[in-house]
């Protein structure tokens, strides 16, 4: 660094720390002298103030920029130095699938999985230590033995089933602290429909194996409490026909009332909200591209033509307001396009936008991934297919354990086949691979 | 390991500029994306990190190396190709949008034209990292900083009135 001493000039580079304030005081005072009564120094310290503004001035040039002009070459990802190139010519790029341009590699799906499984553990654990057991009425669950979730892991079935019961008695106290009620009761209401698979049984008695699987359950445990609880029923009946627009305002009211139990609630489910949401969450909020894996319990299900589970990648764009997204069937990889709305009270609205399909997921709030309904039909004349969606109703189809027959009607307008059956679905962080 | 909430504090606070960095490192706003997350993923599997903003941008830099480094002169071909493609572009849809299109197109050009360790340096810097972080981020002493900040503004700014002179005696 330069010192000061008699008939020495300062370098560029000295003048450029000291105006980018990278000094110490003392050296600063004696550039700042120095060039005060030396013309070329003075000259050289004008010329790098021009230079930084300029240079400032070309590098924000740089922000105004697109996306999707990443350069072929780079189209195989960010790990692994051998990776090979892209195809060269366009076949093979339109060829280029959504799942190899997002390349799940090992490394990221354990890191996903891990996150996870840790959030769900961490909810089962915080619950279970702080809360006594409660026996929950009968079917306010919709775990079956017959239901297996995607995640795998061995655990015995013995001690997964205490834990459940803890974690479901202690999400059950929670709510009944928040709103003052001695005891959670299935609701009266009548259940969207939703035909629960044959042989449904209670959790307690549910003979499970896998570990992950039974976080994944209990989370549906927690959000079935949740939404058993809440608000704005009459609003969301089975039967009626939502569109696009009330599909958001149902999620917004589900949204309401999550939040509000989440602020009511001193150890509430958000404080253990998992990790892998929290990262997930962040990308959301700052607008990013965020990934999702959309699932149901039910085999077999469908969302317009597409068999879940569903990769939900959704574009950069603004938090909260309409965003592009693509989902991809995890078993067909086939993908349509759909709008992803979030609105400012953290419900998500994602719309089906396919030539003779119509389809309408709304989601409620972010707790550790979403919970929501799924609804779509097809359309033979240029008629919108209704929507059904709605985040409490499906807390009432996942409080009455007696199967019901589907009560939902088809669609009345001119040239619309039935709609598919108000489908429970759960939308979970996960990390989004590289293209 | 770095805890979740750490990472998402983390995240929080230097996504944005990261992403900047990148996308002005890149010149592509999801690929840039796409690295920060890369570099976050990174973040969650380390043991401990010492000196946060520096080694995310550390990380960032040396992804957005490693990737050069494969296709050196594909990319180069490309960025010459599409900063042409950009600039002759008549597709924009206002008519101010041709001249930034051919700003961008000129800054990408100069700052592709700079070494790698000056431009590491100066798109450090313009994200608000002091001196001390973009040695530990670049290998480089303190003192030196200023040097290659120096330096590397200079030629930026050399290279890009060239290129306008270029720009300005084609169209003559």
């Amino acid at each position: 660094m330069w010192d000061g001493g008699p008939g020495e000039h300062p370098d560029e580079g000295t003048i450029h720390a000291w105006l980018d304030g990278a000094l110490d005081a003392d050296s600063a005072a004696r550039v700042e002298a120095h060039v005060r009564d030396c013309a070329a120094c003075s000259a050289l310290t004008a010329e790098a103030r021009g230079l930084i503004a300029g240079s400032s001035r070309v590098v924000a040039a740089l922000d105004d920029v697109p996306a999707g002009t990443r350069p072929a070459w780079a189209q195989s990802g960010v790990e692994g130095s051998g990776a090979a190139p892209a195809p060269a010519n366009d076949a093979a790029r339109a060829d280029r699938s959504l799942w190899r341009r997002l390349r799940v590699t090992p490394a990221r799906a354990a890191i996903a999985a891990t996150i996870i499984v840790a959030a769900g553990l961490t909810l089962t654990h915080e619950r279970a230590a702080k809360e006594s057991v409660v026996t929950l009425p009968a079917g306010h669950s919709e775990m079956r033995s017959g239901e297996r979730s995607p995640m795998v892991a061995a655990v015995p079935p013995e001690a997964q089933s205490r834990k459940d019961a803890a974690l479901d008695s202690a999400v059950a106290k929670n709510l009944s602290i928040a709103q003052g009620k001695p005891s959670i009761e299935a609701s009266r209401s009548p259940a969207i429909p939703q035909a629960p698979a044959p042989g449904a049984a209670p959790v307690e008695s549910a003979p499970v194996a896998m570990a992950e699987e039974r976080v994944a359950v209990g989370r549906a445990a927690v959000q079935a409490l949740r939404d058993t609880t809440a608000p704005a029923p009459d609003k969301l009946r089975v039967g009626r026909e939502v569109t696009g627009a009330v599909a958001a305002r149902a999620a917004d009211e589900v949204a309401v009332s999550a939040q509000a139990r989440k602020e009511m609630s001193g150890a509430a489910p958000a404080t253990a909200a998992s990790a892998g949401a929290a990262v997930a969450q962040a990308y959301a909020d700052a607008g990013a591209r965020s990934c999702y894996s959309l699932e149901s319990t039910q085999g077999g299900a469908m969302w317009g033509d597409q068999p879940l589970p569903l990769i939900v990648v959704v574009d950069s764009g603004p938090a909260v307001g309409t965003r592009s997204a693509t989902l991809r069937s995890a078993a067909t990889g086939t993908e349509v396009r759909a709008a992803w709305v979030r609105s400012g009270k953290d419900s998500v609205v994602i719309t089906l936008q396919r030539v003779g399909l119509a389809g309408t997921i709304a989601l409620g709030p972010e707790a550790g991934g979403r919970a929501g309904m799924a609804t779509s039909g097809g359309i033979v004349a240029s008629t919108t297919a209704s929507a059904r969606a709605d985040g409490a109703a499906r807390a009432r189809a996942k409080s009455e354990a007696p199967a019901r027959a589907p009560s939902i009607v088809p669609g009345t307008s001119a040239g619309r086949v039935p709609n598919t059956a108000p489908l429970p679905v759960t939308l979970h962080p996960v990390a989004c691979p590289a293209r | 390991m770095v805890t979740p909430d750490r990472l998402s504090a983390l995240f929080k606070a230097y996504h944005v500029p990261l992403v900047r960095f990148l996308t002005r490192r890149l010149g592509d706003r999801d690929w840039a994306e796409e690295l920060a997350q890369e570099t976050f993923v990174r973040a969650l599997k380390q043991d401990e990190i010492a000196s946060e903003r520096s080694w995310l941008f550390a990380v960032a830099s040396n992804l957005v190396r490693d990737e050069a480094r494969r296709e050196a002169r594909q990319r180069k071909r490309h960025e010459v190709m599409r900063a042409q493609a950009e600039a002759e572009s008549s597709v924009e849809p206002e008519p101010t949008s041709v001249e930034r299109a051919e700003d961008r197109a000129l800054a990408r050009q100069a700052i592709e034209m700079l070494a790698e360790r000056d431009r590491d340096a100066l798109l450090m810097r313009e994200e608000g990292l002091g001196y001390e972080e973009i040695a530990e981020a670049l290998g480089l002493s303190v003192a030196s900083v200023g040097t290659t900040l120096s330096r590397a503004r200079r030629r930026l700014m050399e290279a890009y009135e060239s290129l306008q002179h270029e720009r300005s005696a084609e169209r003559a």
